[in-house]
């Protein structure tokens, strides 16, 4: 075993312990967060059931399920907790040189978004996880993002005191916190669920404005005359010439849905300092 | 200020003649406002555009100089004695005149784009210290923040409507400091606003809209900060507003005379106004109160004990009286080995930041949201990282010992020594080998370095320099060995 | 005598990475090199276990020469984690569960028993339809056979399951005597569904038809427009172009999963228990970058708060900014920034996906390249990164705390909104990627104090 002791309380050193023989790959660390859904999980899901009695959208401010004492929520939004709003507004320009305005449509009047769970809940769950919190809820079943009332009370929106659940899991011998997720609050295949089916798909669609670090986009780059870059795309069958291709799913030149369906193991290579890791070279010397 | 410059400002300075010998008086009188105080008169040797590229040169060397004290000034700001319930204070401090120079740097860069848009040269140069300016209210000097030097740059951006004890007493002690103040940037940039706004002395048809392309921009220069509207707080430190970065285009003459207006209000707020917090006199005001009611052992304590105007050059004991202001503005060579080579460094870094500038001046933006990129952006962010040097290297020197063998002794301080020259040459092709000069200059200097200290080899710092400058020769020869490049 | 009082499965929640090689993936590190610290991090092999496949013992802790991502025959070597069994004792440390502290509780390691439950619920959460639940259970064992992961689902073919990899209790040695459990996933197949009242037409892009399209309604299935339950984005499974713009389902799956690993064991009468967490993804493809957010981050957030803590001295915060920084760069290496910024390509306007077309198309917010178009060549941002990052090695403060998003910043379309960092990014909530709060208020910290340091002063500064 890697280390011969670790404080039980140091909850850091346990999260990211690295077992003998495990690579970095299989770390926390290296799976991406910023889900949408994610590669590795889809770790909004977490936060679904942090106020008991209700579900949540992984990713919308939107309630999807609810105890029979809350059935009434299912449909509604949630606006605020405690003092902490869960949505924000939505500003920008709508021509060149414009100023900024909200920007809304007929899908969302008020201008609004919802700000993702692990940001916005964040005080929350660390300030009153175990205690009750006001809940501020639209009133009514609200399929459209809803802004929050300039003021309360407004009949349109209804307070409701949900209590707060813990996200990990507690230790039986000592009653401390613990390192891994708790068991209600994600069964297993629900951190995964919301991910593309197949993955692949993420793969394809999803640009590297996700993701770049896990799933790269631009390779082999190299320095020009002009003191600017040329390089692959990563989909790109073949490394020469040396020039990114716009993706584009019906691009021939690059890989498409089926060939990854077919053989991602031998369509993708692996990207080490940026470029082509040798060995794939090695194990096709003819190029493709 | 050089001579070559000197010998014109009679124009707008006149009482700078009054006693010469009464052929500069006679000139003098020529170049100053005519009886109405409206129509500037031309001054020999010139044509109105000419004087204009001049006025401007000299606007350029103020801004810059400006920035560079506030940027000394902030740089010597923090070390271990802050005591902690000062420490919140220090850094906000420091925000806001670090906020300050930014302003100031956008000051400079509009007023490149004002000589560019009219065809002059730009002009990045200014006078090494000690040096009186004409214009500046007191001499050029590199100091460490203090109640003292704080009071200089209150002064030196105060409204003229400003008045009333306070005011007397912080007079005073920045005349104690500096010498007498007169200040006349208000001076300046009224002449040069009174030439541009007269279509008999610069037709329309020489502000060049074409020039857009070259010259900089708040989307390439501003870097995610404030632009017009009231600053927001800042994430480094609660409570302080970012700057707000002003960088105006300048394609027509009312463009042109928006831009100096603009950059003229936000040095010195043009009346005495409490609520404004966005002039760089009020702000300089909040810190000198802050500071000014501690006790005298603690605002001792805000600042490392850097020197005054470190300098690498070897003129041991020198004194030089500055120009004309009343106080003498001294040099602190550094005679710490070790040390030297940190402010050569430094030197260097800052002749790489305004080769840099100057360089992505000659080449175009994109004319449109795409079109094919050149190595301007390079250039761009080039800039931007030798600020990032400067500031790395400047934290060095704050710590390290002015001179030798006096390891307790001063601190030396950034030394923003000018380079000999900053013209570039003609040719794009010789411009990149001017970047590569420099970058083999400094690893030349990295190499002395780990020469003179072994432990130098560990430096994280340097050993990510040195790396980066690699990096940068790579692309360097790339640009280099371009086929069909021109010469 | 040591007692045992608690187990504990580390690390709590361990990632596997699909391939259908059979060798696993090689053991390696990632690190930075200290002569190089601008360049990627380096990979070097490390210490490697090998498990028998007859015994299930592990053989031996070689160091391979050089990594091998893949078997050289066109398949990816899996990653296959293990997951170690500590021990907290009653004198308050924890310690890894061992043969010895084992028989020091008068136990052997045929008392440990071990459970895994993995489950792929990627149709349910499409359909709402519970027998479209993909469930593995291996009961409790506690032999060292590798136990597959037989993924059930009631609407599956008759006999058809989901090979989701293997759960196997690594036989503790002399030489390796720790509890461990190892997960091999799956190796990466894509499987089909097919009719049972009607022929269904063979399909390369498949390796098997597991589901049956006549039973359930996965096949043909098509996210409904304006139900609020949908995935955001919604319509992410494979399919074809329907009617009325609707995205209809070819019924495929895969075979990634998540889940729990359970380990019992009695000591003195009581039942002890503990579990982890597994999941399968694809493999890290540029397995020397790290994301800029990491689930590790939302962990740490959620079990810190928001905020830096009393607990968080200067040189912690200083070294999260780093490595921040080093992430960004990292990105950015990977990224063609000058398309991703939204500039004109080639004169072809809006030429790829990016977040210029997300906002433009979620908010109606003008069309317009986030950063100066003439900046955004990628290697120019790259090595604006790197000085950053040499900079901030001096010591200095990391200044760019004032450039970083606030997580409520994230609607904020201005152009200046839209140049914070991290830019040119989405993150979870569908606009620009803030980074977790706590990230933020680590680098700010950092910035707040660097200034009253010393060279060498490596202590804990106040804060």
């Amino acid at each position: 075993m890697s280390d011969d002791r670790i404080d039980p309380l140091n909850l850091t050193a346990q999260l990211n312990h690295t077992a003998a023989g495990n690579p970095p790959s299989t770390l926390p660390e290296s799976a991406i967060s910023n889900a949408y859904p994610g590669l590795e999980f889809d770790i909004r899901t977490i936060w679904r059931r942090l106020l008991v009695g209700i579900e949540l959208h992984e990713a919308d401010n939107y309630v999807v399920d609810a105890q029979p004492e809350h059935q009434g929520l299912i449909g509604r939004r949630l606006i605020s907790v405690g003092d902490h709003d869960v949505i924000g507004p939505v500003v920008g320009p709508t021509r060149p040189g414009a100023g900024s305005a909200p920007l809304t449509s007929a899908g969302n009047p008020d201008g609004v978004m919802m700000l993702e769970w692990s940001n916005s809940l964040a005080d929350v769950l660390a300030d009153h996880v175990g205690r009750t919190v006001p809940c501020l809820f639209t009133a009514d079943a609200a399929p459209n993002p809803v802004g929050k009332p300039a003021q309360l009370p407004d009949p349109r929106f209804q307070v409701v005191e949900l209590e707060v659940r813990p996200l990990f899991a507690r230790s039986a011998a000592t009653g401390e916190r613990l390192a891994v997720i708790a068991e209600d609050v994600a069964g297993p295949g629900e951190l995964t669920s919301g991910l593309c089916s197949p993955w692949q798909n993420d793969y394809r669609e999803c640009a590297c404005y996700y993701w770049a670090a896990s799933r790269p986009d631009y390779v082999n780059v190299e320095d020009t005359g002009a003191g600017t870059t040329t390089g692959n795309h990563w989909f790109a069958k073949d490394r020469e010439p040396r020039e990114y291709v716009l993706d584009n799913r019906d691009d021939s030149r690059l890989v498409s849905y089926d060939d990854l369906f077919r053989d991602w193991q031998g369509e993708l290579r692996f990207i080490v300092g940026g470029d082509d890791a040798p060995e794939h070279l090695e194990a096709d010397p003819e190029g493709r | 200020m050089r001579s070559r410059v000197h010998r014109h400002l009679a124009s707008v300075v006149p009482e700078l003649f009054a006693d010469l010998p009464p052929a500069m008086a006679t000139l003098s009188v020529a170049g100053a406002l005519d009886a109405e105080g409206e129509r500037p008169v031309l001054p020999p040797e010139f044509n109105w555009r000419d004087y204009t590229v001049m006025l401007l040169h000299v606007a350029a060397e103020i801004e810059h100089s400006l920035m560079v004290q506030y940027l000394f000034a902030a740089y010597s700001m923090g070390g271990p004695q802050v005591p902690e319930e000062l420490r919140d204070d220090v850094r906000r401090w420091q925000e806001i005149i670090l906020g300050i120079a930014k302003e100031e740097m956008g000051h400079l860069v509009t007023v490149q784009n004002l000589l560019t848009a009219l065809g002059g040269p730009m002009n990045l140069d200014r006078e090494d210290y000690p040096w009186g300016s004409d214009f500046y209210p007191f001499a050029f000097s590199l100091r460490p923040l203090s109640a003292r030097s704080l009071a200089t740059y209150v002064v030196a951006e105060s409204p003229e409507t400003w008045s009333g004890p306070e005011a007397e007493a912080i007079k005073e002690v920045a005349a104690d400091t500096a010498g007498q103040y007169v200040n006349r940037v208000g001076a300046l940039y009224g002449r040069i606003d009174s030439v541009l706004k007269n279509k008999d002395f610069l037709p329309d048809e020489l502000f060049h809209a074409e020039t857009l392309p070259y010259q900089a921009s708040w989307d390439e220069w501003g870097r995610g900060y404030t632009r017009g509207q009231r600053g927001q707080e800042a994430g480094n430190v609660p409570d302080v507003a970012s700057p707000q970065l002003l960088v105006f285009g300048v394609f027509s003459r009312d463009s042109a005379r928006k831009a100096l207006h603009e950059i003229g209000e936000q040095g010195e707020a043009p009346d005495v106004d409490e609520q404004d917090e966005t002039s760089h006199f009020n702000r300089f005001l909040g810190i000198y109160r802050a500071l000014a009611g501690l006790p005298p052992e603690q605002q001792a304590l805000v600042a490392r004990r850097v020197a005054e105007n470190p300098v690498t050059a070897h003129r041991l004991n020198e004194v030089e009286a500055a120009d004309r202001a009343a106080a003498e503005v001294t040099t602190s060579p550094i005679t710490d080995p070790f040390t030297a080579l940190w402010g050569h460094l430094f030197n260097l870094r800052y002749r790489m930041l305004l080769t840099d500038i100057a360089h992505a001046f000659r080449l175009a933006g994109p004319l449109d949201n795409g079109g094919v990129l050149t190595g301007r952006g390079a250039l761009v962010h080039r800039a931007f990282a030798e600020m990032y040097n400067l500031r790395a290297v400047a934290g060095r020197l704050v710590e390290l010992p002015l001179e030798r063998d006096v390891p307790d002794g001063l601190r030396a301080g950034p030394t923003f020594e000018m380079p000999y020259s900053l013209e570039l040459p003609h040719h794009d092709h010789d411009c990149w080998l001017l970047q590569r000069d420099l970058v083999q200059a400094s690893r030349l200097l990295v190499d002395q370095l780990v020469d003179t200290d072994p432990a130098s080899a560990r430096d994280p710092y340097l050993i990510a320099l040195r790396e980066s400058d690699q990096r940068a020769l790579e692309q360097i020869e790339h640009v280099l060995g371009r086929k069909g490049c021109t010469r | 005598m040591t007692t045992i009082r608690e187990l504990r499965v580390l690390p709590p929640l361990a990632i596997g990475r699909l391939g259908a090689a059979t060798e696993p993936m090689d053991n390696y590190t990632a690190e930075t090199d200290p002569d190089q610290p601008l360049a990627p991090r380096r990979l070097r092999p490390a210490p490697t276990l090998r498990v028998d496949p007859a015994t299930g013992a592990i053989t031996g802790a070689d160091t391979p020469e050089r990594l091998r991502f893949t078997d050289g025959h066109g398949k990816v070597r899996p990653v296959a984690p293990f997951l170690e069994v500590w021990a907290l004792t009653d004198d308050d440390v924890l310690r890894p569960l061992t043969v010895d502290l084992l028989e020091a509780n008068d136990l052997t390691p045929d008392d440990v028993q071990w459970r895994v439950r993995v489950g792929n619920h990627k149709i349910q959460r499409r359909t709402y339809d519970d027998d479209d639940r993909i469930d593995a259970d291996t009961e409790w064992f506690s032999d060292h056979t590798a136990h597959v992961l037989m993924g059930l689902c009631a609407n599956f073919l008759d006999d058809k399951f989901l090979p989701l990899g293997h759960a196997r209790y690594v036989k503790p040695t002399p030489e390796f005597p720790g509890i461990r459990l190892r997960f091999t996933p799956a190796g990466g197949h894509v499987y089909g569904s097919a009719y049972t009242d009607r022929p269904t037409d063979p399909d390369p892009n498949v390796v098997d038809f597991l589901y049956d399209a006549t039973r359930g309604k996965w096949r043909g299935h098509a996210d409904q427009p304006g139900d609020p339950r949908l995935t955001i984005p919604a319509q992410i499974y494979a399919g074809d172009d329907g009617p009325d713009g609707s995205w209809v389902s070819r019924g495929y799956l895969d075979d990634e999963c998540d889940g729990l690993v359970h380990v019992k064991l009695e000591v003195l009468g009581r039942e002890l228990s503990a579990f982890g967490r597994i999941g399968a993804g694809p493999p890290a493809y540029a397995p020397d970058s790290v994301p800029i957010r990491t689930v590790a981050d939302e962990l740490d957030q959620a079990l810190f708060g928001p905020r830096a803590t009393d607990r968080d001295g200067l040189e912690h915060a200083r070294a999260v900014a780093e490595e921040v920084l080093r992430r960004a760069t990292e990105t950015v290496r990977l990224m063609n920034t000058e398309v991703m910024n939204g500039n004109t390509v080639d004169g072809r306007v809006d030429a790829a996906s990016t977040m210029v077309r997300q906002d433009t198309a979620d908010t109606g917010r003008l069309y317009e390249p986030i950063m100066a178009p003439s900046l955004v060549d990628a290697g120019a941002v790259l090595a604006l990164h790197q000085h950053v990052l040499a900079a901030l090695r001096s010591g200095t403060a990391p200044w760019f705390a004032d450039v970083l998003r606030d997580h409520d910043e994230v609607g904020d379309l201005t152009a200046k909104g839209r140049r914070k960092m991290p830019a040119l990014m989405r993150g979870a909530d569908g606009r620009s990627l803030a980074l977790t709060r706590r990230q933020v208020d680590l680098v700010r910290l950092a910035a707040r104090q660097a200034i009253f340091r010393q060279a060498g002063d490596e202590t804990r500064g106040p804060r």
